[in-house]
């Protein structure tokens, strides 16, 4: 079938029309996610170095010998089952590895109220979520859609991610244990530490030449799971207190 | 992996590209990395089609379909709307002038089966026989609702220009 002149004129206008790129830090993200989901890590550009397979190797032994009781893990094998299933229909962005003992995708015992919520600021997402504290964050580049989901009652979840990997998950209320990449918080593997008074579990997953951190933490009625790209704890670490010191002036 | 990673850095672009116009909104990242999981499942079923980029781009929109499906009562978080002002690539951004929103908007109102033949014979670069393997469609159907889609197009274009449509001659 011929194209007439118009129809090819027409044509490229719909060819100058913008295409939609992935950031290179969402990539990054994504790869990892795909080869974790088929149960092993990316070896990256160079490779994977020795001793982060070994330690990713280690974990998973470890998983198996100990016999975890993450019913996750356990169910699907190590490793093989690490997407995180929390994220709503409408949600989009980077996916976090966050799940709940009892019940994959639900952090509360209480049905969704509602449509996922989103927000282009801090203040809009404290408007269309008024427990959430009105707060800034100096120095982040936040990253929107902003959003969060209602529960019944006053269960609530929040999520700020910001251009340079930093993902940060609130929870209000939370009545479930948080599971990490098939690892209960609770899990006497993660790190302890402190923020402020409070105690926080850490946990690092390492995969090819990078790796994820989660830092989880209460604060009020409040818990919060931030997590970056980077696997230093001390940038861990200070993005956690960056994140609790303006929080809790919010709360107050 | 390695394959999958050359192909995901090489054609992430396209099947994001395609996902957004095919669902009319710009989160789609999680549909990018869940089409390049199952094309790594399902590896075997790929030696069947004539590229990857084929492979990927029946995935994606199988993901869409189903997607669409979902989420029909659902209110999507973020709609045309904000297409503009997204991701483009910088190139893009500078020359996205009134007349483009103009076509983006006239394409993204067409309806689902002609908006994918038209994103797959354009944006995608698909031949009509790729096109009909993405789809499942003969071939013939593939050209037939292309050229509807693009008289479509040229109509509504027509309307919402006054009529200001730039006319060029026939060859």
């Amino acid at each position: 079938m011929r194209l007439s002149a118009h129809e090819v004129e027409i044509m490229e206008k719909i060819n100058h029309l913008p295409r939609f790129e992935i950031t290179e830090t969402s990539q990054e993200q994504i790869l990892q996610n795909i080869a974790m989901s088929v149960g092993f890590p990316r070896a990256g550009k160079h490779g994977t170095p020795m001793i982060r397979r070994k330690l990713v190797i280690g974990l998973a032994s470890l998983f198996v010998l100990l016999g975890t009781t993450v019913s996750v893990a356990s169910a699907n094998g190590m490793l093989s089952n690490i997407i995180g299933k929390f994220r709503p229909a409408s949600h989009s962005g980077i996916l976090t590895s966050i799940e709940f003992q009892g019940s994959q995708s639900n952090p509360f015992g209480s049905e969704v109220a509602g449509a996922f919520q989103s927000a282009n600021s801090l203040a809009q997402l404290h408007m269309l979520f008024p427990s959430f504290p009105k707060i800034t964050l100096p120095g982040w580049k936040i990253a929107p859609p902003l959003g969060g989901q209602r529960y019944s009652g006053n269960d609530e979840w929040v999520s700020i991610s910001t251009s340079s990997g930093i993902t940060v998950n609130a929870y209000h209320d939370l009545t479930r244990t948080m599971v990490i990449d098939g690892m209960s918080v609770t899990s006497p593997q993660v790190e302890t530490t402190t923020i402020d008074g409070v105690e926080a579990k850490i946990f690092v997953y390492h995969a090819g030449t990078g790796g994820i951190s989660y830092i989880v933490w209460k604060r009020g009625s409040w818990t919060i799971a931030l997590n970056t790209l980077s696997t230093s704890r001390r940038e861990l670490l200070t993005a956690a207190q960056t994140f609790d010191e303006q929080f809790k002036k919010g709360l107050n | 992996m390695d394959e999958i990673e050359q192909w995901f850095r090489q054609y992430s672009s396209d099947v994001k590209t395609f996902l957004v116009y095919f669902l009319r909104r710009t989160d789609v990242d999680d549909l990018v990395q869940e089409t390049f999981i199952r094309a790594m499942r399902g590896q075997d079923k790929y030696r069947r089609h004539a590229s990857p980029k084929t492979w990927l781009l029946t995935i994606a929109r199988n993901l869409a379909v189903d997607e669409t499906r979902r989420a029909k009562h659902q209110q999507p978080a973020q709609v045309m709307s904000d297409f503009p002002d997204s991701h483009p690539t910088p190139e893009d951004a500078a020359v996205l002038n009134d007349e483009m929103r103009i076509v983006m908007a006239v394409l993204l109102d067409l309806p689902q089966p002609q908006r994918e033949v038209v994103l797959l014979r354009t944006m995608m670069g698909m031949s009509v026989s790729e096109t009909a393997n993405i789809l499942g469609w003969t071939k013939t159907r593939v050209g037939v609702t292309f050229h509807r889609s693009l008289k479509a197009l040229r109509t509504k274009l027509n309307t919402d220009e006054g009529g200001g449509f730039h006319e060029i001659e026939r060859a």
